[in-house]
Formats: structure tokens, C-alpha cells, sequence
């Protein structure tokens, strides 16, 4: 369990990043906070010939928040970001959901953008991003372009970046006053990547009715996977336990997700929908409270 | 007593803790090489052609071994014969492989990285053979076999018996039945296998230092002695500081042989640390058995019979004999009366890693059987789980107990102690049991579901044959302990010590114990069977009491006074009725070795203040136990969670409380891997599923629930300790007291669970197929 050769740049700036990424091309990687990588280098399951460290790179961490929009720089660690007391107060959903990544090790070393570009499905910022909406944008020698999850998902472990470009910046709406979040996961183990996963957004209306609703489930597909077709029968009545369950039941049909030594297909159906309306009525509870 | 039984803290821990431990990868010799294994990814294959000639060529690398040169390798002797095994042993780079990760080629090279980039370079070209990994396809008429020159996957096919239970089954009014299905696990310890291997060629005769990750330093040194025709005298094993390893490292392996062999090849001392995802693969790992039992009581829920039938999966070699499934079928009667008793076990060969015993060793697995089935017939019968368990113990008056089965080494199964009946109490008591059930009730009606296991369980503890201590009063007034045993974390150096210092009566600090070091001692058989601490801890006091008497003979003609007027205490030894008569120990040590050279030795006994003893035990001292567990189950995800936990043990006098509880915490953790979370899944053409930590589920501290442990303590008569082996006895029996729990909280779903690891996934499909939830009449 030793890694192959490679060779190792440690780029002080993005545009060095950049520029040695442009000249080594797909024989490079980016090492961010390797907790994927290392792994899968030691393995010998990944054999990058070069190393681009881009841990020196302090522009690439950050967190900001204005009134309509969290930024958060590629490189801010996942500890970062379930600390920050503004996130918090914005986007509670972020502040939950980090805590259900991995362990404080892993939180205190791995990065926000390193989670995203390894587009792990069961994994809970992708799943997080795309309920959110948000938008990634992506640095190359030729200038910077931004995505949306849909643009950017495309299937397990792989994304639309190209060999020339770093995430460098997530940029998170902050959404509307009167809108309910929740996530939660199953796992075998407290800290292990999810079986299942779910996180939902329900927005209320003046008059207590369903504005808006989301559900994102992660553990089922390739790709997190937003269930329009769960939450768009919900909008214009009132949450109840028996509209969420009733709404969720469909989503057996929805999901088709793969099986492994862990779980059947049939189980992971069931627990989606058992998630499904946990995240959904706990969404639904917390908005009635703003 | 100032010192047995006293909780006093580990002496080791303060420096491991510190991370000043010295492991094998820590050794520092310099010139020394690293060798790397590849692996086979067949089951099982023909190695047809294969390249070594790209690997010999990279830089730094120093050798490379294949096939071609291992043809005159012996096989791996049969340890443990049996004369209903037919056994399969295996030879060090052999041109067949038999499961996936066995060695292909070994490279030895500068370091580790250069060794696994030759590793890439080597092809091969197999030829793959029908393979079978899974109890039900090896046990079909027409199944592969496992290996070519047998005539069946069968390696063993045995019985025991108590009267005639097909007999009595017929008449039992009540006969209910269970089956199992237990998965397999690794043993995991933190620290992988490893060895360091150093030839010195300048001596009169090639000599042979071997530092190995080692349970058992003597039988190491005396396999190597045989395998490589170099006598024991000319070997040394040592294991310096070993991380764990509950079994694992009793085993002698083929990389033990490969790196010694090739450290005389290449001329330089070789290294060779295992990595994980090689511990998984190459590794042995326990447990995987399928059983089918049947239970018959009388209406007012005695035992009458129990009949099992057992398969065990036994890998595709025999490094240990079939000492598990012999365990297994030995001790299914276990803390209770069965008057009829069949077992029918077979034992088959598979395209898997070997098994061999890992802490409980066959035990929790025979713990679930009669457990569980009683757990049916109390269900049947209406009667609360602990009453018929209540009704069917041996009773302390009844021993020494006489089950009628025979023992592993073939002597009639004695029981030497114990009170099952007051250890099952203390556990009702502190895990407020009937308190549970009531909250139990309650909880159903708010939709929540508890379910409440109890088991009661026995050890065989402390077999023979026999291990050895050397006790030595130093010129320095302190005393040196040498032992046969190998420590990876069980506490000797402070039991060990504590044993001496309660024999002279001096402060633990004078006492230093060193093992795990063939030159140490010279006999020894090892660290395994919970068996150190009856086994040494006996050899320890009786050569301490002997050196004790020699000392005070000594003192006695020194002073010209009668031995029965001197005692010991405190590093002296004085007149008891006139105190300022005394010697230092230290000053004893002195003259006991003559005062100079030439002059004449004044005392009539031997020169020397060391006494070697060996202690061989005449059975094993059985241990007992009950543990309690109240877990919740979520209808839903069938999350399971561990609410509580309590475990009542009875093993002997305690030589010390902290160490034994730290003993039972570890192996209660360990059960619950075992029985919620750990696995080691392979398909069926033998693939492993589970080669790394990310697969294979190891409890972490936020799986493993607070427990609450309690002592009973019963003296075995064995030995003059009244001590009893404590290493294993945690982990017995978890599996069958979480089964039992997990089944009693979906009591309304009427399922039966059978398998162990008990997990969620397979518990929402037994319910899907269940019918929906029923009233509960309890």
C-alpha cells in the first residue's frame, strides 16, 4: 500500500496552479485535502504522475456571505464551514449537514471543493449543493466559467471539469425567509459515506400552504438526484404527516438504485422513503417556526 | 493479599502511549531490505508462465522469487492432527494457488515503494480452476473442489454425543428448532503481521535472529528449526512490541518462511510488514459456520436433548487442525444440564483464507446455539428467557461437572467451578432486567421497540500443555521475572509482576517482567486459549515461592538461625521476634553467588538466586458468564442501537480487577463487531468483496455501547491461584445476546433471526415478508 512514483509541485498562486495544470494536463492532480486521493494513490487505484498540492494557495479559502449569496472558496476546509456562525444563521442546512461528514479528522482536513470534484453520490455536499442550487465556478488558463449541479454531476465519481480547470469558488443563494430545511442520512457506521441519504427545503406560504418544496436524495443514482415529481403535488396544501407519506410513496417508482454488500436495491427504496419523509416533515415543522 | 487482586495500572501503558512502543516496523538494523508479496486475484488457478525478469531489472531492487524457485519448499506442518481430518497444509509459493491473496512472488528490494513498483512489472499467466468459496456450494455432490487431489471438499466429518438424543427428542413434549447462519471475520489487530529476519554467516554455525509480530516465539523458532533444518539452538526469535492480535499471530504463515529464506539468499537482514488490504486476503479469519438445532424440553422447560448439525467453512488450509469446529461442537451444551446431546459437524474445504481461532475461538458461536434455542422454547412455553435458562444451569454443588463429551486433546470434559446460578442473578440484578421489561411494554405501546437478550456462557480456559518462568533475585535487590509468554497488550509485565511481589512482599516497582524472547527461556508454547495468566502466572509464583525458600535458607544458615523463625518483606529477609537481624535480598544475591572467585561456596544448597519452573495444568479451568443486552430497533431503517449493556463474568480469582476489566471491555467490543457490523463477504467464485476498512465495518467508539461489568469469583482448584484465563471470554457471548435482543424487540413481526453479523438490511427483508405487526401477549 505505497504509491507509485509521481513528481510533487506545491504552486504558491492559482495562476501557477493553472499554469502546471495546463502543462501536465491529465497526468496531473490536484491534491486538495487527500482524503480521497491519498487513499486511492496508496492503493495504487489512482497513479498520477504529478501531484499539483494546492494546500499553499490561501486565495482559495474563504468564506463570505452577502445578503443573497454564500461564497465559499475551493480550498476552505469542511470544519470551516460547520463553524462559521454565519452560515449558520443563513443556511442552517449547510451547519447540519457537515456534521454528518466523516469524522473531525477528516472534516478538519478535507476541503469543500475536494468533496465536490470527487463527486462521490452518497457523499453529502453534492446532494447539499444541488438542493441548494448551486453554482461552481471553474478556473482555467482561458478564464473562468460557471456551472450549475445539473451541468456539473455527471455520473459517479465524475464531473464535468476539464484537465485544465480547479473548482475555485461555490456560490450558495440564500434562500427565502420562510423556507425549512433538513438532512439526514442512514449509515452502518456514525461517519461512514451514506447507504442513503435525503435533504429537503419546504417553503410556506403567508397562509401556511406549501410554497415550494424540495427533496434530494443521494445513495440512489450516479448523481444526487432532485425528485420534482415527490415535491411538485405537495405545493398549495397544507404539510401534514399523511401528505408527506402519501407523496413519498411514489418515490419506490422513482429510484432505482444499484445493490452492494450492504444493501439491496429493495432496502435502499425503503429507506429513501423512510428519509424521504423524515427530512421533508422535519423541513416542513421548521418552517412553520420562522 | 498486597498485591493479587489489586486493580493497579498497567506498567506498558504510559510508554505506548507516549508512542515510545518499538514495533517491528520500528526495529532499526541497518542494510535491512524490504520484501512485498503479489498476490493471487484467482481463487484458485494454475500459475501457468510467469515474467520475473522486468522486476530483477528496476533499479534497487535486490531479488525476486517465484515458483520456480520454491519447487523443494516443504509444506506448512500439520499442527493440531486429527485422526478424522484429512489435512491440507500449504506450501510456500506453490504453482496452484488456492484463494485470493495467496503468494505468487515475493520481490526484495531497497524499500517497500521500489518493492511494490516491481510488484507491477511481474506477469503471470494463470490457468483458473473451478473454485468454491460458500458453505452451501462446497457441501453439493457436484460442487468444485477446493483441491484437485481430494475426492471431496470434505476435511473433516465428525460426532459428538451425550446418551442417545434422537432417541430422547422423539418423547420431548416441546421441540423447537433454530438455525444459524454466522458470517466470517478477520481478527484485525492494529498492528498487521510482520517480521524481520537476519542471518549471521561469521559464527561457527549460520545463526538466525528472527523479530517477528508473534504469539508464540517457541513454536515460531521450532517450525523455522524444521523447515529450514537449522537447529532451535541456532534461533532466536524475538517479538518486541506486538499491537494485538487475538489469534492472528499463532499462527506461522508462508511469508514467516518466505522472508527468512530469502534473508539467507540475499545475505541482508529482510523486513517484511504486512499492509491491510494483504490482512484481509492472507490473514486467517474464524467464525463462518451454518448450524441447524434442534431443542427438546419437557412442559416445564428442562432440557431433554439438543441435536445440531454444523457446517464450518474451513478455508483452503488447516494451519490450526479443526480446533474451532471441535470447540464449537465441545461446548454447545455449554453452562447448562443436557442429559442428550448429537452434533454432526463437517468441516469443508473452500477457495477462502484458512481459519483459525480468533478470540472466543468456535465458543460464540456454540454460545448462540442452546442459547437461542431456549430461547424459542421459553417463547413457546410462555416462561421469561432467564427462568428457563434459571432451570437448566449446572448448579454450583454439582462440580466438579462431568458433561460426558470428551475435551479437545481427547480427556473426558471435566468442569473444575463454578456458579452460573449466581452469575446469571448479578446480571438480572444490575442490568435491572425485570425493570426493562416493564419499560419494554410501555415502549411498544408508544410505537417504539425494545427487545431484551440474556446469555449464559462457559470458557474452557487455560489449557496445557504447559509454559515456564524464571524468577531471579538481582544483586540489586530487585527481581527479574522471565517468562514463555508473548504479550501484544494483555498486561503480563503488571500481573506477572504483581504475582512476585505478593510472594516476597515488595513494592511492584522492584519487579521486571521481559518476555516474548526465545533466549529469555528455554521452552514455551505461546500466547493463545486465554491460558498466560493460569499457565505463567502459576509457573511465576511457584518458581517465586522456590527461590523465596532458597533465599531464606540461605539467610537461615547465614544467621545460624531455623528457617521457620526469618520471613520476607520489603527486599529483606529478617528474624521475625528480632527485626534488626536481616540481609538485604539484594546482599543474598550476592552471597548465593559465593563471595570470590576461588573461595569456597559456605552454603548446602546450590549457588544462584534463580529458580526456572514449568507448570503443566491437568485440564482447563472453566470460566462463566451472562450477558444482558437492551437494545432498540428502529420498524423503519431497522437501525439497531445498544442501549445497554451488562456482563457478569466468573473468571477465577482476579490477579488484577482493572486488567481483567479492561479484558472484558475489549472483547465485549469486539463481539458487538461481531455481531452487528463486522463481515468478511467473498462471491462465489471466491472474490473478496471486503478487502479494505472502507468494506469490512470495525465498531468504532461511537458504535460500542457503555457496559456495566460485574465479577463473581470462584477459584478454580486447578491451579494454586484459583485463577481462570480472562482474555477471550468477552467476545463469547455477544453474537447470541444481541440475536436474541434484536429478535425479542420485532417480537410482533414474529421473525426469527438467524444470522450473525445481525444487520438492518437483512432484518427489513425478513419483516417485508413478515406479516404486519401482531398484538403482543407476553
Amino acid at each position: 500500500m505505497k504509491p507509485a512514483v509521481f513528481d510533487y509541485h506545491s504552486p504558491a498562486d492559482l495562476e501557477e496552479a493553472l499554469r502546471l495544470l495546463d502543462e501536465f494536463g491529465y497526468d496531473a492532480k490536484i491534491m486538495s485535502g487527500g482524503q480521497s486521493l491519498i487513499p486511492m494513490m496508496n492503493m495504487r487505484l489512482a497513479r498520477p504522475q504529478v501531484i499539483i498540492d494546492i494546500n499553499n494557495i490561501s486565495e482559495l479559502s474563504y468564506i463570505q456571505v452577502t445578503d443573497s449569496v454564500i461564497k465559499i472558496g475551493g480550498l476552505t476546509r469542511h470544519y470551516q464551514v460547520e463553524e462559521s456562525k454565519e452560515i449558520e444563521r443563513v443556511c442552517p442546512l449547510l451547519t447540519e449537514g457537515m456534521k454528518l461528514i466523516g469524522h473531525s479528522q477528516i472534516r478538519s482536513r478535507g476541503t469543500i471543493g475536494g468533496s465536490i470534484v470527487h463527486a462521490d453520490p452518497t457523499a453529502e455536499l453534492p446532494v447539499m449543493m444541488t438542493l441548494l442550487g448551486a453554482e461552481f465556478t471553474l478556473a482555467s488558463p482561458d478564464g473562468k466559467r460557471t456551472v450549475t449541479t445539473d451541468e456539473f454531476f455527471l455520473t459517479y465519481l465524475t464531473t464535468t471539469i476539464d484537465m485544465n480547470e480547479i473548482l475555485v469558488s461555490i456560490d450558495i443563494p440564500i434562500p427565502s425567509t420562510r423556507t425549512g430545511y433538513a438532512i439526514d442520512e442512514f449509515t452502518l457506521r456514525k461517519g461512514d459515506f451514506a447507504i442513503v441519504l435525503a435533504a429537503a427545503s419546504v417553503t410556506l406560504s403567508e397562509d401556511g400552504t406549501i410554497a415550494s418544496a424540495s427533496l434530494c436524495l443521494g445513495g440512489v443514482d450516479g448523481v444526487p438526484v432532485l425528485l420534482e415529481e415527490v415535491t411538485e403535488g405537495m405545493i398549495g396544501q397544507v404539510p401534514s404527516t399523511e401528505l408527506i407519506a402519501e407523496s413519498c410513496e411514489q418515490i419506490a417508482d422513482l429510484v432505482e438504485p444499484e445493490p452492494d454488500i450492504h444493501a439491496s436495491s429493495e432496502y435502499r427504496k425503503d429507506l429513501c422513503i423512510t428519509y424521504a419523509k423524515r427530512v421533508l416533515e422535519r423541513a416542513a415543522e421548521r418552517a412553520a417556526l420562522l | 493479599m498486597n498485591y493479587i487482586g489489586k486493580e493497579i495500572k498497567r506498567k506498558i501503558d504510559p510508554r505506548l502511549i507516549r508512542g515510545d512502543g518499538r514495533y517491528i516496523a520500528d526495529l532499526n538494523i541497518p542494510g535491512t531490505l524490504s520484501a512485498a508479496f503479489l498476490r493471487s486475484p484467482h481463487a484458485h488457478a494454475r500459475i501457468k508462465e510467469i515474467n520475473l525478469e522486468q522486476a530483477r531489472k528496476l533499479s534497487g531492487v535486490t531479488a525476486v522469487f517465484g515458483p520456480g524457485d520454491g519447487k523443494d519448499f516443504p509444506f506448512l506442518p500439520v499442527l493440531f492432527p486429527h485422526p478424522k481430518l484429512v489435512p491440507v497444509t500449504q506450501r510456500p509459493l506453490d504453482f496452484i494457488v488456492h484463494h485470493v491473496g495467496e503468494p505468487v512472488a515475493m520481490v526484495i528490494a531497497e524499500n517497500r515503494y521500489i518493492a511494490e513498483d516491481a510488484l507491477d512489472l511481474i506477469t503471470v499467466e494463470y490457468e483458473q480452476l473451478p473454485a468454491v468459496a460458500h458453505l452451501d456450494d462446497a457441501i453439493k455432490e457436484d460442487a468444485p473442489l477446493a483441491h484437485q487431489q481430494l475426492e471431496s471438499n470434505i476435511a473433516a466429518h465428525f460426532q459428538q454425543s451425550i446418551g442417545d438424543a434422537k432417541e430422547a427428542m422423539k418423547d420431548a413434549p416441546i421441540v423447537v428448532n433454530h438455525r444459524f447462519k454466522i458470517g466470517r471475520v478477520s481478527c484485525l489487530p492494529i498492528e498487521t503481521r510482520g517480521l524481520l529476519a537476519k542471518w549471521d554467516f561469521k559464527g561457527p554455525e549460520p545463526e538466525l535472529e528472527v523479530y517477528a509480530a508473534t504469539q508464540s516465539q517457541h513454536e515460531m523458532r521450532s517450525i523455522l528449526s524444521k523447515l529450514l533444518k537449522t537447529p532451535e539452538h541456532n534461533i532466536r526469535v524475538a517479538a518486541p512490541d506486538v499491537g494485538g492480535a487475538f489469534g492472528a499471530k499463532a499462527i506461522f504463515y508462508v511469508e514467516d518462511f518466505l522472508v527468512v529464506w530469502a534473508a539467507k539468499q540475499v545475505k541482508a537482514p529482510v523486513r517484511w510488514i504486512e499492509d491491510r488490504m494483504e490482512h484481509m486476503m492472507s490473514c486467517i479469519h474464524e467464525r463462518e459456520q451454518y448450524h441447524e438445532a434442534t431443542l427438546g424440553v419437557s412442559e416445564d422447560g428442562k432440557i431433554i436433548a439438543v441435536i445440531d448439525k454444523m457446517l464450518a467453512n474451513n478455508g483452503a488450509y488447516v494451519p490450526w487442525g479443526i480446533i474451532v469446529p471441535i470447540m464449537t461442537s465441545t461446548l454447545i451444551p455449554g453452562p447448562y444440564k443436557v442429559p442428550n446431546y448429537f452434533c454432526d459437524a463437517k468441516v469443508l474445504y473452500t477457495n477462502t483464507v484458512p481459519m483459525a481461532p480468533f478470540r472466543g475461538a468456535g465458543r460464540p458461536q456454540a454460545a448462540l446455539i442452546l442459547n437461542r434455542l431456549l430461547d424459542q422454547a421459553a417463547a413457546k412455553l410462555n416462561i421469561d428467557p432467564v427462568e428457563i435458562r434459571r432451570r437448566n444451569l449446572i448448579q454450583e454443588n454439582e462440580f466438579p461437572y462431568r458433561t460426558g463429551l470428551l475435551s479437545r486433546d481427547g480427556s473426558p470434559q471435566i468442569y473444575d467451578s463454578g456458579d452460573y446460578p449466581k452469575v446469571l442473578d448479578e446480571a438480572v440484578k444490575l442490568s435491572d432486567y425485570y425493570e426493562w421489561r416493564k419499560k419494554q411494554k410501555e415502549y411498544r405501546q408508544n410505537g417504539k421497540y425494545i427487545g431484551i437478550g440474556v446469555a449464559t456462557a462457559i470458557e474452557n480456559t487455560g489449557f496445557g500443555s504447559f509454559e515456564g518462568a524464571t524468577v531471579r533475585i538481582e544483586e540489586t535487590g530487585e527481581i527479574t521475572v522471565l517468562t514463555s509468554a508473548a504479550t501484544q497488550g494483555q498486561g503480563h509485565e503488571t500481573t506477572f509482576a504483581q504475582i512476585a511481589a505478593e510472594v516476597f512482599d515488595m513494592p511492584i516497582e522492584k519487579v521486571t517482567v521481559r518476555e516474548g524472547d526465545t533466549k529469555l527461556i528455554t521452552y514455551g508454547t505461546g500466547t493463545f486459549a486465554s491460558r498466560m495468566g493460569v499457565i505463567v502466572g502459576t509457573s511465576v509464583f511457584k518458581a517465586a515461592e522456590k527461590i523465596k525458600e532458597k533465599a531464606l535458607q540461605i539467610a537461615g544458615e547465614k544467621f545460624n538461625v531455623k528457617r521457620e523463625e526469618l520471613q520476607v518483606k520489603n527486599g529483606y529477609v529478617f528474624k521475625t521476634d528480632e527485626p534488626a537481624i536481616r540481609i538485604s535480598l539484594g546482599e543474598l544475591a550476592h552471597e548465593a553467588k559465593g563471595i570470590f572467585p576461588g573461595t569456597t561456596y559456605p552454603y548446602n544448597v546450590q549457588p544462584g538466586l534463580e529458580v526456572t519452573e514449568y507448570f503443566a495444568p491437568k485440564a482447563a479451568s472453566i470460566t462463566g458468564m451472562t450477558d444482558i443486552a437492551v437494545v432498540e430497533v428502529d420498524p423503519d431503517s431497522c437501525a439497531i442501537k445498544v442501549l445497554e449493556y451488562t456482563s457478569i463474568h466468573d473468571n477465577g480469582k482476579l490477579l488484577n480487577p482493572l486488567v481483567v476489566k479492561g479484558q472484558v471491555h475489549g472483547g465485549i467490543s469486539n463481539g458487538i463487531g461481531n455481531a452487528l457490523y463486522e463481515e468478511i463477504v467473498y462471491d462465489n467464485q471466491g472474490q473478496l468483496l471486503t478487502s479494505t476498512l472502507m468494506d469490512y465495518l470495525v465498531p468504532s467508539s461511537c458504535e460500542v455501547p457503555e457496559m456495566k461489568i460485574g465479577h463473581v469469583e470462584t477459584p478454580s482448584p486447578l491451579n494454586p491461584l484459583g485463577a481462570k484465563g480472562a482474555g477471550e471470554s468477552g467476545t463469547i457471548p455477544v453474537p447470541a445476546v444481541i440475536q436474541s435482543a434484536v429478535e425479542d424487540a420485532l417480537r410482533a413481526w414474529n421473525i426469527k433471526v438467524e444470522n450473525i453479523p445481525v444487520k438492518p438490511a437483512h432484518l427489513k427483508d425478513l419483516m417485508r415478508k413478515a406479516k404486519e405487526p401482531a398484538e403482543i401477549i407476553l
